[in-house]
């Protein structure tokens, strides 16, 4: 049977707090990738609830959570680089969070950040990804959500040494060439599964949200209601697997997707 | 309390024990609201004196008059200069004679001339002194004079007037001198008169301008404060009150024009914010009502984990609704308000179609519809490619919602041939109503028919924002049967930056 969280990072036997395998205990750690078991990461948020919903929340997920409820002492906490993500409200006494980013960035702090905001209006996110922060994410939000895209964030690979060919178990993408192989064998694919797939090969094991996908592969920077993502990782699905061998692209329940070699 | 204690110490103890007489009127909320009444009464009541238009008049005239101060001061220095010139002529002329006479006829006949003139003069102005080598005097009316030759002053000490004279003296032949004077008192005469006659007209010209400034700032200030009173009726809520209308053309009559039409946009915006505002409190309370329903249900029946879970996600999925139409109609908001232009770039719009096309595909196939494209490829537009895409996204929503199961939906993408690009979407459903189509685009509103399909009323109304901002003309038509929303795009120029910056500016949406 699949275990539907075997994606999660860093601790697979978790699912999210909709989850029906959540459970607030935490789990031994699996064998694989020992070294990124839990991620350092800040919430500068000055609303005591929100800030408590995510911090029991990414703390029962196994990571390392600090806080800071204005952007001055969030920015002096930052500052030093020692952690893995932030997690900024836009919105925050003393120093606002385009503040405290842009700040981060002049002083050289790389960190990735993602901005948790109920200014979600025309523009805001394109205001915020100016600022330098490399995700926006609006409230009110899903856990699962800010869960997958913080993992993304997290382990985002360095921007140096882009490889141009992709593989996860046998399936293998050839970036320059455009060609897909599964076990040696080519796979045609339209232009968007090819996005798509590329897509989840880049974050091959981690959890990829519905709404990351329409952002990433669409474009679309709303939900248009529609089922054009399940549509199109089932035609994916069917065009990847083969007799025999093990799926790769797994579906998480109230969770997104997941492309991942078979254990 | 505070400051009864200082008074305590400086040894008056008695004084403010007394409660309520030590009370600072602004401290107690009575106090307050009373001076704050009579401030409002003073502030309200016009004082004439506090005018604008007696201020400018009270100015003027401080000028005027300081203008007047000046030219009689000239007029003044160069009339008493005349006059003393002239006494000074008559002196010469006369002392010259007596000196010919002196010449001619001896100190003899100088002494005669002298007796002469003193009996023949009236005005008693003029004075001479005939003195002997030995300093007497041998003819003349004044006793005594300094023996130097040359123009002087000289006074008089008469027993009760002091008499100024302009004297001459000149030393004749054979050791006599000879001093002629004349009094300075007409001169005098002439300077008091000026002066008073200066005080008059200057007195006049300051009471008949503080009279014509009263005049002026009353007439000005009874003007605004018949618009003051309309515009506090106004203020008070009788937002249909408007400023009465003269046949003139003067500043007072263009500012009451431009008052009513400030007024009548007002009126216009407040009755738009209420229908909005009666829109959202009627249709928001329908979901909210559902899930209050749900909640109550479920606290009154639910029994076991697993109800439990259902009805809480029930709820997650009722307040998800709601806050999808708070986030379109604070979308709508802004989109309308247009502060986005200034993000305006230029984007591929054959690629948003497209992909748009696609992303509806999956719900159009479950209603057996075929989604057609006839996009034109290569289109770049300038404009807010999500709000675009948005806009798109809802119109094909709306065709696949609305559409005929089993029909088809046509998206199309064309440049014109007389420029700017055609965006079409049409259906083969019901259609709208040739008399609904202005209603649709507006929030909340549904047809009938197309109530029990699920959506928030919002949909159009956010492609009407977004095509108004980008300058869009967004026409509903007959598809005969179903519905063709067409979008007329206008040209961009080749220039991008340029092409976003006249976004700007008034656009074709604004004619």
């Amino acid at each position: 049977m699949e275990n539907p969280g075997a994606c999660l990072h860093p601790r697979p036997r978790h699912t999210n707090p909709y989850g029906k395998e959540w459970s607030p205990v935490p789990q031994p750690v699996g064998s694989r990738n020992a070294l990124e078991i839990w991620v350092k990461i800040l919430i500068v948020e000055d609303d005591t609830e929100t800030a408590d919903y995510v911090v029991r929340g990414l703390t029962e997920a196994g990571h390392v959570v600090d806080r800071a409820s204005d952007g001055r002492d969030g920015l002096f906490l930052a500052s030093d680089g020692s952690y893995d993500v932030l997690v900024v409200d836009r919105m925050l006494p003393k120093l606002d969070g385009l503040g405290l980013v842009r700040a981060l960035r002049a002083a050289g702090v790389r960190t990735p950040a993602l901005f948790l905001t109920a200014r979600t209006g025309v523009g805001d996110r394109v205001e915020g990804l100016e600022a330098g922060a490399d995700d926006y994410l609006g409230k009110p939000f899903a856990f699962a959500e800010l869960l997958a895209r913080l993992n993304a964030l997290a382990r985002r690979p360095p921007l140096s040494g882009e490889p141009t060919v992709l593989r996860v178990a046998d399936l293998e993408m050839d970036l320059l060439r455009r060609s897909v192989t599964r076990g040696g064998q080519r796979i045609e694919l339209q232009p968007r599964e090819f996005r798509l797939l590329e897509y989840l090969m880049r974050r091959a094991g981690q959890v990829v949200t519905r709404t990351m996908l329409l952002e990433g592969v669409w474009d679309f920077h709303f939900d248009p209601k529609t089922s054009v993502v399940e549509t199109h990782i089932s035609r994916l699905r069917a065009k990847l697997d083969r007799e025999g061998a093990p799926p790769l692209i797994h579906t998480l329940r109230g969770a997104g997707y997941c492309l991942r070699a078979p254990d | 309390m505070r400051p009864r204690a200082r008074t305590d110490l400086s040894g008056r103890p008695d004084q403010p024990s007394r409660p309520g007489c030590a009370v600072d009127p602004a401290a107690s909320p009575v106090g307050r609201a009373a001076l704050g009444l009579t401030h409002a009464m003073r502030r309200d009541r016009p004082r004439w004196w506090r005018t604008t238009a007696f201020r400018i008049t009270l100015l003027h005239l401080g000028l005027t008059l300081l203008g007047t101060l000046a030219l009689s001061g000239v007029a003044w220095w160069a009339t008493t200069g005349f006059a003393l010139r002239q006494l000074a002529q008559d002196v010469e002329q006369d002392s010259g004679l007596l000196v010919q006479a002196a010449r001619l006829g001896g100190p003899g006949s100088v002494v005669l001339s002298i007796e002469a003139r003193i009996a023949a003069d009236r005005s008693g102005t003029q004075y001479y002194l005939l003195a002997g080598p030995d300093g007497r005097r041998l003819a003349g009316n004044l006793a005594a004079a300094p023996r130097a030759a040359g123009w002087r002053r000289l006074r008089l000490s008469g027993a009760e007037v002091e008499t100024e004279l302009l004297a001459l003296g000149t030393p004749l032949p054979g050791g006599t001198f000879l001093v002629v004077g004349r009094a300075v008192a007409p001169v005098r005469q002439l300077e008091g008169f000026l002066l008073a006659a200066a005080g008059w007209v200057g007195g006049a010209a300051l009471l008949l301008g503080l009279l014509g400034g009263v005049v002026v700032g009353r007439g000005v200030t009874r003007r605004a404060a018949a618009m003051d009173a309309v515009l506090a009726r106004v203020e008070a809520g009788e937002i249909g009150h408007r400023l009465l209308l003269r046949e003139g053309n003067d500043e007072f009559d263009r500012l009451a024009r431009r008052i009513n039409t400030v007024l009548d946009r007002v009126q216009g915006l407040m009755q738009a914010l209420r229908q909005v505002t009666d829109d959202i409190a009627h249709d928001l309370r329908t979901p909210l009502n559902r899930l209050r329903q749900r909640l109550d249900a479920a606290l009154r029946t639910a029994e076991g984990d697993a109800a439990w879970r259902e009805a809480t996600e029930g709820a997650i999925a009722e307040c998800e609704q709601l806050l999808d139409i708070f986030a379109a109609l604070l979308r709508i908001a802004q989109v309308e308000s247009g502060a986005r232009r200034a993000g305006f770039a230029p984007f591929n719009l054959s690629e948003v179609v497209e992909t748009v096309a696609e992303v509806h595909a999956p719900p159009a196939e479950a209603r057996g519809q075929r989604l057609e494209t006839r996009i034109e490829p290569g289109i770049v537009a300038v404009g807010d490619r999500d709000l675009v895409t948005q806009m798109l996204s809802n119109l094909v929503d709306n065709a696949v919602k609305h559409g005929r199961a089993g029909g088809r939906i046509l998206l199309s993408l064309a440049t014109r041939p007389e420029g700017g690009m055609v965006l079409a979407v049409s259906d083969d459903g019901p259609g709208v109503p040739a008399e609904a189509r202005p209603l649709v685009l507006r929030r909340f509103h549904r047809l009938d028919a197309a109530r029990a399909t699920p959506g928030t009323g919002l949909g159009l109304a956010l492609v009407a924002a977004v095509a108004e901002l980008h300058g869009m003309a967004l026409t509903l038509g007959d598809n005969g049967p179903g519905l063709v929303v067409r979008l007329d795009i206008p040209a961009v120029s080749g220039n991008a930056a340029a092409a976003g910056s006249a976004g700007d500016g008034p656009g074709p949406e604004h004619s």
